[in-house]
């Protein structure tokens, strides 16, 4: 049979959408970050205590969701610019939505842009969106075994934030634990233990975004 | 379920490639996913089968490689298979190593008639 030779990414289209995303973003010098978590992690209740606290960083965010507008409400009682992506069932954003959505936003009054990816450990991580840092959000409530499952987003990430840290306590969750099994999938990760509720670590959290900004 | 969507993807690229082709039929197409991506095959090929169902793809079938994770120690320089997502030297237990194949996500070739 005869063949024709292709060589071609698969994610080509998206990976050219995420680089034009990349260049604007540079040019306009807005730090992006994806969060990424499985679904009740506490992804939008960290946001909801960030941004009060980085308000001189001029935020913004883009919400991504399966269904309903419900985070991109929350957010926007705290008077952040939030533009809502509704999936409809897409398990992940990519970088046209992205795209799409940021003509939504005023990016000329933003410094720091936080996307909230859809809740979901596997499919997000291979989708680049244009940001600098993905940063992976895991919860003491959750098995403290995740770095060791889900392989391929704590190898994508470059920093992880442990939240509900206040429930320690009452879980099996063990910090070290998923402190060395991030670490052997990821030797290069970032780690923050915060608990977005009681407000434990959320200061240096927060001044770790500030330093992030462009100068 | 991402399969659903590199599947549109790979339908995407494989029109593409064949537009100027169009007195030949697609029969199979050759996809190299590293083990890294976390793209089931499974998944793969049944959303390829559903999306090509009564198209000019329908006798068309994904022939998909599995790239295992390598990777080269910066330190001693030795390659190794990453065994079981252990980012990790076998031969001096350093973490600083380069990734050479696991993160692949392409199309090879298209065999057709």
């Amino acid at each position: 049979m005869p063949v024709i030779t292709v060589e071609r990414k698969i994610l080509e289209k998206n990976d050219q959408l995420a680089t034009q995303n990349r260049q604007l973003f540079a040019e306009k010098h807005i730090t992006v970050f994806n969060l990424l978590s499985s679904p009740g992690s506490g992804k939008t209740t960290l946001l909801e205590k960030l941004l009060p606290m980085l308000a001189e960083s001029r935020c913004g965010v883009v919400e991504g969701d399966l269904q309903t507008d419900r985070d991109a409400q929350r957010i926007a009682a705290l008077n952040v610019p939030v533009v809502q992506i509704v999936t409809n069932g897409g398990c992940h954003l990519d970088a046209g939505l992205v795209r799409d959505a940021l003509t939504n936003l005023d990016l000329d009054t933003i410094r720091l842009l936080f996307i909230e990816n859809v809740g979901n450990l596997v499919c997000p991580a291979g989708y680049d969106l244009g940001e600098q840092k993905k940063i992976v959000i895991i919860s003491t409530t959750e098995g403290d075994d995740k770095p060791l499952k889900y392989t391929t987003m704590f190898r994508a990430a470059r920093v992880c934030i442990i939240n509900k840290m206040d429930l320690l306590p009452w879980t099996d969750f063990n910090i070290e634990t998923v402190k060395r099994n991030a670490l052997q999938i990821n030797p290069d990760l970032q780690f923050f233990t915060v608990s977005a509720k009681t407000g434990t670590g959320m200061q240096e959290l927060s001044a770790w975004f500030k330093s992030q900004l462009y100068k | 379920m991402h399969e659903t969507g590199i599947a549109t993807e790979i339908i995407n690229i494989i029109n593409d490639t064949m537009r100027n082709r169009p007195a030949v039929e697609v029969r199979q197409v050759r996809v190299m996913i590293g083990e890294l991506t976390a793209v089931l095959p499974e998944s793969l090929n049944f959303a390829y089968r559903a999306l090509t169902e009564n198209t000019a793809l329908q006798n068309s079938r994904l022939v998909i490689t599995i790239i295992p994770v390598q990777a080269q120690c910066r330190t001693c320089y030795k390659p190794f298979a990453v065994q079981e997502f252990t980012f990790v030297c076998p031969f001096c237990g350093q973490s600083d190593i380069d990734l050479i194949s696991g993160n692949e996500l392409y199309i090879k070739e298209i065999e057709v008639d």
